[in-house]
Parts: C-alpha cells; sequence; structure tokens
C-alpha cells in the first residue's frame, strides 16, 4: 500500500498541494480527477520523485510505501522502489524497435558474456528481447509488431509500448499514468482502459489521472477530486464491467456530480455584469466567418471549426488548456500556420500576418504578456503608442522623407496620460518602466496600445491570467467599456469559465480542438465542464 | 547612460589609472597621451559605432566587421586609383564605399537572417571565409595606379599601401588646434560628434525605434506590424556601412591602407572597446561606445611606451591581446550565465 500523509507542497509562495491524504491500495486503480491547476501533477510529480520537488524545496509530510517512510529525491529512487510512471510526452528512442524499447536497459544478455565482460558490457541476445516483447504485448492484448522501429508508429501506440515498458518490469509496484489518453482516439482509450485494468488485475495499484470523467468512472475503484489543492473527496466506485461508448443515465448523472465538486459551486451566483446592448440583430451579417479553419499551434491546435461572428458582440473560447481556446487569435494574427477560409467583413482573406490585420483594424492581447505583449524595457508612454505609431503611424510628425519620421512625444504623451487615467493604471508615471508595474497594471497598458489602433474586432487571450482578484475585475469592466464605447467586437478567450459567463454574449467551448457546444452565459458551470470533457448538450450520451 | 559599473569596466579603468601613474611615474609627456588619446577614440570610434545597429536589432555583436571594412577598402582604393587627394580623397572614399556597403550588406543580412539565435558565430566565420575570398580579388584587381601595384610584375595590390601622398591625415588635420603641447584635432571630433548625433537621432526615428523593439522583443514587434526580417537586414546594411566609413578613418589616420588578411582580426578589438562600454547586448548606448573606445584605446596606446620603458617591446602587444581577448571572453560568459540562471 502507498499511503500520503498529509503532503503540502509550496510553489514560489503559493500552496499546490495543502495537506493530502490519500491511500493507493495494490491491486485498484485509483482516479485523481480535478480541474487545471489543482494540483495533479504536482503529486505524480511527489509520488515518482521528479526533480522539480526537490529543486523548488521539495514538500512536507510523508510517504509511506509498504509501512515503510519513503522519500524519492529522483526518478531513478522511485523506480527502484517500484514506482513506474507513464510521461504525457513519449520517452521512446525512436530509433530503436518496439521490443528494444520495452526491454531497454533491462536487456537479456547472453549469460557468457556477462561472465567474461560483466553486465555493462555484455552482449545482448536480441531473439530473447524479442520474445520477452512479445510476451509482455500478448499479456496486454495489444497487437504489435514488435520489429518496428518506434519513431514509425502512432501516436496512439507509442502509448501502448510506452505502458508495455513500464508492465514489463520486475518488481513495479504502483503506475503512475498522467493523462494517458489525452493522445488518443476514442477506440484507442477504451483499449487502454482495458489494459489498466489487466494491469492492475496483476495487484499493481495505478494511479491514473485525467479530466476525461466519463473514463475514471469506467476503470476505477476509487476516486479522489481534487479541487485548489485540497482533496475534496475520496468516492469509491464501481467500474462498469467493461468500457462502453454508450452512456446509461446513471453515469451522466454521476459525471454531473463529479464535476460539481471539481468547480465546487453548484450554481453560478456571481453577477453578471449587464452589458445592455442593443439586443442583437440576427439579420445582421456576420464581422467574421471561419470555415473549417485551423491553426496549428504547437500543443493547442485548433481544428476544422466553422464559426460566425457577429458586429458588436462578446464572443468567449473556453476548453481545458491544451484544447485549442487560446489558439484562433494567434491563428488570425498569422503566428501559426492556418488553414481553411475565412472571411472578414464579408471579403475572404488570404494572407495572415499581423501588418496587415492592423490595416483591416484587427488587433489582439496576447496571454503573454511579458514575452510579445510589452517591451519591459521601455516606458509606459512607448508600450502604449508603439504598435500605433509602426503600423498605423498615428502619433507621427509630418515629413516629407520616409526614413526620418519622428513620433510626436506631444501626442503621445497626451494619449498616454490619458488612458492612464480612464484605465485606471496604477504608476508613478507615464516614464516608468513597463516591467516595474505589476500584472494588472501591465495588462491594462496592453489594452492601451491595443485600443491606439482602434480595432474593430479584437483577440483577447487569457485577460486575466495571472492577475490579482481585484485587478481581474477592472480588466473585466475595461474590456466591457471598451466594448461598447469603440463598438468593437470582442473574441475572449480563457479557462475561467465564470468570467466569461460573466461578459459574454455567447460561448464556445471546443474539445480536442474541436467544437462541442456554441453555450448561452446562463448555463450552469457543470454543463460547462461536461461541455469541455467532450459531451454536447445537444447530443447526450455520446462522447468525442 | 548605464550607471551600472561591472566587472570589466572597474578592471580596465584601474587598469588604466595604474598605467597613468606609470606614465607620470616615467615622465612620458602628458600632452601627447592626451593629443593622441583623442585621435585614436575617433580613428577606432566609427567602427566601434558601426556595431551598434546589429546590437541593438538584437543580431548581436558583429563580429563579421570585416564586410563592411573590405567595402571601405574597395572604396579607400578606388579612390587612391583615382589619386584624389586630401579631404576630396577621404570623401571620395567614403562615397564610393557606399554602395559595396550596400550590396556586400544586403547579402550578408540574408545569411544572417537564417541563422536566427546563432548569429555571432556565423558572422564570425563569414568575416573569416570572406577575407580568402577578397585576397584573390587584391591579387588580381583591374587597377591601374603604380603606387598601389605590386613594385616588380606590376599586377596585383600591395599589401600596404601608403597614403602619404594621397589623403593621409587629411582628417586628422583639419583644424587642428595647438594649445601648449597639447594637438586638438578639431576637424576629426567634429567628424565623429556628427556621426554619433546621427546615429542617436536615427533611433528617435520610427524606424529606429522599430529597431531597438526587435531587438527587445522580436514577437512584440511582430504583433504590431512589424516585418522583423527587413528590419533586421537594415540593421545589418547600417552596421556593414557604418564600418566602410570607420575603416575610412581609420587609414587616413593611420596612413597606410593595409590589405589582404589585414581586416581579418578588425572585429575583436571593437567587440572588446563596446563591451568595456559596458553595452550589454540589446542595451547599448551612445555612452558605451564612446566612453568604451575611449578606455580601451587609452589603455592600449599607453601600455606601448610603458612596456617598452620597463620590460621588453614585446610584452605591450602580449598584453594588449590579452585585454582584448579576455574581455570578450568574459562578456560571453557574462551573457551565457545570465541565461542559463533564468531559466
Amino acid at each position: 500500500m502507498l499511503e500520503l500523509k498529509n503532503i503540502s507542497k509550496i510553489y514560489g509562495g503559493y500552496p499546490a498541494l495543502t495537506a493530502i491524504d490519500l491511500k493507493i491500495y495494490p491491486g485498484q486503480v485509483h482516479g485523481i480527477v480535478g480541474v487545471n491547476g489543482s494540483g495533479k501533477s504536482t503529486l505524480l510529480n511527489i509520488l515518482s520523485g521528479q526533480r522539480i520537488i526537490s529543486d523548488t524545496g521539495g514538500y512536507r509530510g510523508d510517504l509511506v510505501l509498504e509501512n515503510e517512510p519513503a522519500a524519492f529525491a529522483d526518478p531513478g529512487q522511485a523506480m527502484a522502489a517500484g514506482i513506474g510512471m507513464v510521461h504525457q510526452e513519449f520517452a521512446l528512442i525512436a530509433g530503436l524497435s518496439v521490443s528494444e524499447n520495452i526491454c531497454l536497459s533491462r536487456e537479456n544478455i547472453y549469460p557468457w558474456s556477462e561472465r567474461i565482460f560483466g553486465r555493462d558490457l555484455g552482449c545482448i541476445n536480441p531473439s530473447a528481447n524479442r520474445a520477452r516483447a512479445v510476451k509482455v504485448l500478448g499479456e496486454m492484448g495489444v497487437d504489435l509488431d514488435p520489429d518496428i522501429l518506434a519513431g514509425e508508429l502512432g501516436v496512439g501506440a507509442k502509448q501502448f509500448v510506452e505502458l508495455a515498458r513500464e508492465f514489463n518490469r520486475e518488481g513495479l509496484k504502483f503506475l503512475l499514468l498522467d493523462e494517458p489518453t489525452a493522445v488518443l482516439g476514442g477506440q484507442d482509450a477504451l483499449k487502454l482502459i482495458t489494459i489498466v485494468k489487466k494491469i492492475a488485475a496483476r495487484g499493481i495499484g495505478v494511479v491514473y489521472v485525467s479530466h476525461r470523467l466519463e473514463e475514471v468512472l469506467d476503470c476505477c475503484d476509487r476516486i479522489t477530486i481534487l479541487r485548489n489543492g485540497r482533496v475534496v473527496t475520496s468516492l469509491e466506485n464501481n467500474p462498469s464491467g467493461s468500457p462502453k461508448t454508450e452512456h446509461s443515465q446513471i453515469n451522466k448523472d454521476k459525471i454531473c456530480a463529479l464535476s460539481h465538486s471539481m468547480v465546487g459551486r453548484t450554481v453560478n451566483k456571481t453577477q453578471r455584469v449587464e452589458t445592455q446592448r442593443a439586443p442583437k440583430d440576427s439579420a445582421k451579417r456576420p464581422i467574421l466567418t471561419l470555415s473549417s479553419f485551423s491553426v496549428e499551434k504547437p500543443g493547442d491546435c485548433l481544428d476544422s471549426l466553422d464559426l460566425d461572428v457577429f458586429p458588436g458582440e462578446i464572443l468567449g473560447i473556453t476548453s481545458l488548456s491544451g484544447h485549442g481556446r487560446s489558439s484562433m487569435g494567434p491563428g488570425i494574427m498569422g503566428l501559426y500556420p492556418v488553414g481553411g477560409k475565412v472571411w472578414f467583413n464579408q471579403t475572404p482573406v488570404f494572407s495572415f500576418n499581423p501588418s496587415q490585420m492592423i490595416q483591416k483594424k484587427i488587433g489582439m492581447l496576447t496571454e503573454d504578456r511579458r514575452g510579445q505583449g510589452l517591451l519591459l524595457d521601455h516606458s509606459l508612454v512607448e508600450n502604449m503608442t508603439f504598435s500605433a505609431i509602426q503600423a498605423k503611424a498615428k502619433f507621427v510628425k509630418k515629413s516629407r522623407l520616409p526614413f526620418l519620421r519622428f513620433p510626436d512625444t506631444k501626442q503621445c504623451l497626451a494619449y498616454a496620460n490619458s488612458c492612464q487615467k480612464l484605465l485606471n493604471i496604477d504608476c508613478r508615471s507615464v516614464f516608468q518602466k513597463a516591467f516595474e508595474l505589476s500584472g494588472g497594471n501591465q495588462q491594462k497598458v496592453c489594452i492601451a496600445n491595443a485600443l491606439s489602433m482602434a480595432p474593430t474586432l479584437l483577440f483577447v487571450n487569457d485577460p486575466t491570467r495571472g492577475i490579482d482578484v481585484e485587478a481581474k475585475e477592472s480588466i473585466l469592466a475595461l474590456l466591457i467599456q471598451a466594448q461598447k464605447t469603440h463598438g468593437m467586437t470582442l473574441v475572449v478567450s480563457s479557462g475561467e469559465i465564470d468570467e466569461l459567463k460573466r461578459i459574454c454574449d455567447r460561448i464556445v467551448v471546443l474539445y480536442q480542438g474541436r467544437m462541442v457546444d456554441v453555450l448561452p452565459p446562463d448555463m450552469t458551470d457543470a454543463d460547462y465542464l461536461l461541455a469541455c470533457s467532450g459531451i454536447s448538450k445537444a447530443d447526450p450520451g455520446s462522447f468525442a | 547612460m548605464n550607471p551600472k559599473i561591472q566587472i570589466p569596466q572597474l578592471f580596465i579603468i584601474g587598469f588604466l589609472v595604474l598605467m597613468i601613474g606609470i606614465a607620470i611615474h616615467l615622465e612620458i609627456p602628458m600632452g601627447w597621451i592626451i593629443s593622441d588619446a583623442l585621435v585614436r577614440l575617433v580613428m577606432n570610434g566609427v567602427l566601434v559605432l558601426s556595431l551598434m545597429p546589429m546590437l541593438r536589432a538584437g543580431v548581436g555583436i558583429n563580429f563579421g566587421l570585416p564586410i563592411g571594412v573590405v567595402a571601405g577598402l574597395l572604396g579607400l582604393c578606388i579612390s587612391v586609383n583615382l589619386r584624389l587627394k586630401g579631404i576630396m580623397g577621404l570623401s571620395g572614399a567614403m562615397v564610393f564605399s557606399f554602395p559595396i556597403a550596400l550590396v556586400l550588406g544586403r547579402g550578408y543580412a540574408a545569411i544572417l537572417n537564417r541563422v536566427k539565435g546563432r548569429e555571432e558565430i556565423t558572422a564570425t566565420f563569414v568575416g573569416f571565409s570572406f577575407i580568402p575570398l577578397m585576397n584573390f580579388f587584391w591579387a588580381t584587381a583591374p587597377f591601374s595606379n603604380p603606387g598601389m601595384l605590386w613594385p616588380i610584375g606590376g599586377k596585383g595590390l600591395r599589401p600596404v599601401i601608403g597614403l602619404k601622398s594621397y589623403f593621409a591625415k587629411a582628417l586628422n588635420n583639419l583644424w587642428m588646434v595647438q594649445v601648449g603641447e597639447l594637438k586638438i584635432p578639431i576637424g576629426l571630433l567634429l567628424f565623429f560628434a556628427l556621426l554619433c548625433l546621427l546615429m542617436v537621432l536615427f533611433f528617435r526615428t520610427n524606424f529606429g525605434r522599430a529597431m531597438t523593439a526587435v531587438g527587445e522583443n522580436a514577437q512584440f514587434a511582430r504583433l504590431s506590424g512589424i516585418d522583423v526580417g527587413h528590419v533586421r537586414t537594415w540593421a545589418i546594411i547600417l552596421s556593414t556601412l557604418v564600418a566602410a566609413l570607420g575603416i575610412c578613418v581609420y587609414a587616413q589616420s593611420y596612413g597606410f591602407l593595409e590589405l589582404y588578411d589585414a581586416p581579418l582580426m578588425m572585429a575583436f578589438p571593437a567587440a572588446s572597446a563596446i563591451l568595456v562600454g559596458g553595452s550589454c547586448g540589446r542595451h547599448t548606448r551612445m555612452g558605451h561606445v564612446v566612453v568604451g573606445t575611449f578606455l580601451f584605446q587609452t589603455t592600449y596606446l599607453i601600455s606601448g611606451p610603458i612596456a617598452n620603458e620597463m620590460m621588453l617591446p614585446e610584452v605591450a602587444e602580449i598584453f594588449r591581446m590579452m585585454i582584448t581577448n579576455g574581455i570578450i571572453l568574459y562578456a560571453l560568459l557574462y551573457e551565457g550565465g545570465k541565461n542559463n540562471g533564468s531559466v
């Protein structure tokens, strides 16, 4: 039995885990669910002895492995103690075959060579390795040619090889799986769940971390829900005999109950900010039309999206992280390769690059303020006016020579001062350097920069990321104010469903880069969570 | 100017103070030191100034300075070939080198823009591999002024061409003012001041600001509608242009035109000087250029006679090499260390 007693972990002053008590029994699959940032990954990192834990000051509390206290300073120690982990990223060697990968570092060696040269220089017996790999794959029920090179496998198959390698390990007592189905399609996911159950049946304790609730219900004997680094509840579960695609009503209810516990609130009590706009004219022509629009943003792809954005509306986009919510704006701005068709104001758009989009009055507020949104070493004035000066030749003195155009410092200063008052930016002066400001004020400077270009369509990515609560409110209010006074259309992407619900007219929910549903803002959080895990309201009983 | 004084500056200032102390002790005339220091400031200062656009645009130290130098040398050769004299000769050389630098700089930029993130090492080897190519050209170039050609055979340029009968010291001696022992080259200083002023003004224009922004945060610049590749290209061309001017000033001051392998190592003292001035990658200011060149070249200047007096003459050269390369090494280590720290 693996027991966690009162485990706490602090990252940079913020608690990631607080007083976690968990018992993981051999032969059981223990599911851990929670929304992003609830501490799932941190928990796994502690259990598998990842370096990041000791590098950031270690953790408090005790790990007890079969009645012996345990502590792992690096993954090697955890492995030696019988704890294996399958990572979200694959750790396979592309140039080696499947059987070589499975037997890596535990190869069968001709005994005579071992006697002469020792284990490290011994001569590997490929046929014995192959036989072992075939046996392991057979036990798992995976039909895979052991001689194929790992680099040539598809993602799903890679995940199975990865599992087989852990399965092949002698003395494996506990297996940690971090979102094992994140990269798998429906059928492969079902297969994986079967394998996980087989592994558990051999007396191995499995920790199964996922935010796909239906899977967790399908395979786990016990489910622990984490929220904000604390255990909310731990419940017994009787996994259905075999994983199914069709969801029974009971399962659906369970999923709802789980998602309520994950979010922590039952209904949205937060006040919706009244936008008081003229009722939307449905006959209005869309300002932006996307047709099978895809964006290849690494780690956050958007896949064939069909969507109309209407002038004057605030459209929300949400998904779990990595499911495509943050790629639409950057895609349109031309930061990543895109596919599909786009019409802006009924005219087709063929080339995507920032300067053209700015000319078309499309703007973007990036979520990576420090990396993309600001010149940290320059004054606020320069930050607020830079884009307008460069792209729109605004705030520029008239000059006949194209190479000798100087910014009009008076106009710049006037704009910066008015913005500072209007947006209520807390700074000593507008000549302060941008890096000295807090996150919320930096965001306001970014907004001022975006507004200086007078966009008609503004993409806003995670506007409140890394911003304290009070500043969040004013940022949201600012967005609405900007929308009202300038008649702008906003496309806001965020993982904070609450915030979207307060400001948006419609909210698009994505799952694995595809649109699941477009929901009105008055749906409950649980509905949103269901949609985020790929279950459409309009089409109950199925999941993507 | 950056108020923070770092280890290279401290080291070089300490060294300089020590040198001046010894110089006074050895009764080396102060007037000579100061007038020569002023000349050397401008002589090398323009070459150091040429590093600035590329540093500001985030392309890194222009270790490919020989490219610009070669453009300047070509201009100088054309001017000598036409037997232009005095200030006319010098300005002629600058004008002729201009289009050459433009073309070479464009090609150089095309190479550097393909290796974003590894510009400095690439630039070093672009410089190194360009020199042999030019050696071939120097040996076969169709110049006709016999003063430039090998005396025997009459074909191919000499490695060193004396400029005495053309425009040696043309700018050095322009408006020279003598105050007691002290000679102040007003014309030369004004020329340098003008170049510096133009550079400062350039970085205040829209385009100059875009260049600074590209250096500081290329992604932000891109989102603001700036064509990053275009801006980098112009930064590299500008650096090459100023380097061409720089060698013209250097050659007239030195009194000789050095061809063949001479430009090979030109980048290193210049890079050292700007680093001594306190330049730290993108945060390069005019103050760094002027102060750095002054400190670095004055140290060079004084160390020669002192070493001659106290030790073997060769020692001065050894010290110079140690300082030059040591400072570059320190700067690279310092930059690298910062990168590692932030991960």
